[in-house]
């Protein structure tokens, strides 16, 4: 009795260690397949002096960067009323200081690298991983091997750079946007003159907290666009298979944007 | 151009030795599997197990990727599907691999790319998605982007596989013009339906029968 429930037991546990450790080499797999990618792609920059490559390039900065700006002027303006709102009954209208260092702790260093980059898995990541998906399955990638086109300086680098610089323009625009919603809307209803507001804002804004968020919205585009670009070209078989890939490229950015945002912040703001 | 010696490939090449050295030749299979298998051969996406596979005179199992991307720029694929790149418009993808390849720039590729469809007499929808266009129109165009490489080696999957008969026809003769005009003389068509072999004068001919390519005409 006692035998079989020791043999039981260590069942279980030889099951535990064999899911713990499928789980662990399947996550060091993915891991060093993403690096792998993201590696040829910053090899093939050169490429970019091609023209269909540039073409690439600009088409997915217009796609990513320039289409959403309607979106996030509107999500910018939304935030920074939301927030200063919230600020304001708070702390009062009588410390414009404290304010503007509370829209810099909140804005400007987390909540515009943070909504610009989710704004781009969206939109952009799943039409990204859908693309490259679908061509795929269509036969596409190996039409352009034939030609004598490397898919990783055609499809892919100028997608990963385009997303990349398109994360940044967008996240400058929300914390332009969503700081000057927010300054407007206080001297408009609460009395505040609009210059106590930006010179409370202006003087408490030091080079980490303009250089800290341009930099998170640059690695931020860069995981994203790598993410969605490796789980595009996991696609094979059937289009049944796009679909499945679209979700998980952007339920794995979400993630990693999460997990390396928290990284981040921690290191340079603790 | 074309060298076999002994080349195994699991499962349809067995100790398969050919050549072509001048002209044309045909290999004749029974299925789309089987021809699309035999351009995955030759354009070296699958390398032989054992055997030389010599095409332009380079050995294909030799080559590195980067070696592989050089030799391919001199070969002309025309698939059966068209090859082409669904969001890219018909212009697009016939101009794509020598914009890519850095030859001309695109207002001198999209100048020539006219005088050469008039040279030939042939319209086309240059503006449109390839997803709008017959079957016939998009092996059409990736026919054009080949020949507008200049490739020393001109490769046909099924290009004549499935077409209706005037259509079929039409499109030997633009082939055929295109050979003489442009002085084509190294060509191999991978095909399903030996009907047009005649057309084109093809004497070299190796057929799939038993579950590989060992018989010659």
């Amino acid at each position: 009795m006692i035998f079989l429930s020791i043999s039981f037991m260590g069942d279980k546990v030889i099951s535990i260690v064999q899911f713990v450790g499928d789980r662990v080499v399947s996550f060091a797999s993915i891991t060093f397949d993403f690096f792998a990618l993201a590696l040829s792609s910053l090899k093939r920059v050169g490429a970019l002096r091609l023209s269909p490559v540039r073409k690439v390039f600009f088409k997915q900065i217009y796609f990513t960067g320039i289409e959403a700006l309607d979106k996030i002027l509107v999500i910018a303006l939304l935030c920074g009323l939301i927030i200063i709102t919230q600020v304001v009954s708070i702390i009062g209208v009588g410390n414009p200081s404290l304010c503007g260092k509370i829209l810099v702790w909140i804005i400007i260093r987390e909540l515009a690298p943070l909504f610009s980059a989710i704004l781009v898995i969206i939109r952009s990541g799943t039409a990204i991983s859908t693309e490259l998906g679908t061509m795929k399955v269509r036969g596409e990638l190996d039409s352009l091997e034939i030609m004598g086109i490397d898919p990783l300086s055609y499809l892919i680098m100028p997608r990963i750079f385009g997303v990349s610089m398109a994360v940044l323009i967008l996240n400058l625009y929300f914390f332009i946007f969503s700081v000057f919603g927010a300054i407007v809307l206080t001297s408009l209803f609460m009395n505040v003159p609009f210059s106590s507001y930006a010179k409370g804002i202006f003087y408490v804004l030091d080079l980490k907290d303009v250089l800290s968020p341009l930099i998170k919205s640059l690695i931020f585009g860069f995981l994203i666009s790598t993410v969605c670009c490796h789980c595009g070209l996991e696609a094979e078989g059937t289009v049944t298979r796009i679909p499945q890939v679209a979700t998980k490229a952007v339920v794995q950015s979400l993630f990693l944007v999460l997990i390396v945002d928290t990284i981040i912040t921690a290191s340079v703001f603790l | 151009m074309l060298s076999f010696s002994k080349v195994v490939v699991s499962p349809f090449l067995k100790d398969f030795s050919w050549e072509l050295e001048k002209g044309g030749a045909a290999f004749v299979v029974e299925s789309e599997f089987e021809r699309r298998w035999f351009l995955r051969v030759i354009t070296g996406f699958i390398k032989p197990f054992s055997g030389c596979i010599r095409l332009i005179d380079k050995d294909i199992s030799l080559l590195s990727s980067s070696e592989i991307y050089s030799l391919r720029k001199k070969i002309g694929v025309v698939m059966s599907d068209g090859g082409l790149l669904s969001n890219l418009k018909i212009w697009e993808n016939i101009l794509l691999p020598l914009l890519y390849h850095g030859k001309v720039d695109e207002k001198s590729a999209k100048e020539s790319l006219v005088d050469f469809l008039k040279m030939f007499d042939i319209s086309l929808n240059l503006y449109s998605l390839p997803g709008f266009l017959e079957v016939y129109e998009r092996r059409l165009a990736a026919l054009i982007r080949a020949f507008i490489m200049n490739p020393k080696f001109l490769v046909y999957e099924g290009i004549f596989d499935g077409l209706g008969y005037n259509i079929k026809q039409k499109f030997i003769e633009i082939v055929r013009r295109f050979h003489k005009d442009l002085k084509k003389d190294y060509y191999i068509f991978l095909t399903c339906d030996a009907s047009f072999l005649e057309s084109f004068g093809i004497k070299e001919v190796v057929r799939f029968g038993d579950g590989t390519f060992y018989k010659r005409d």
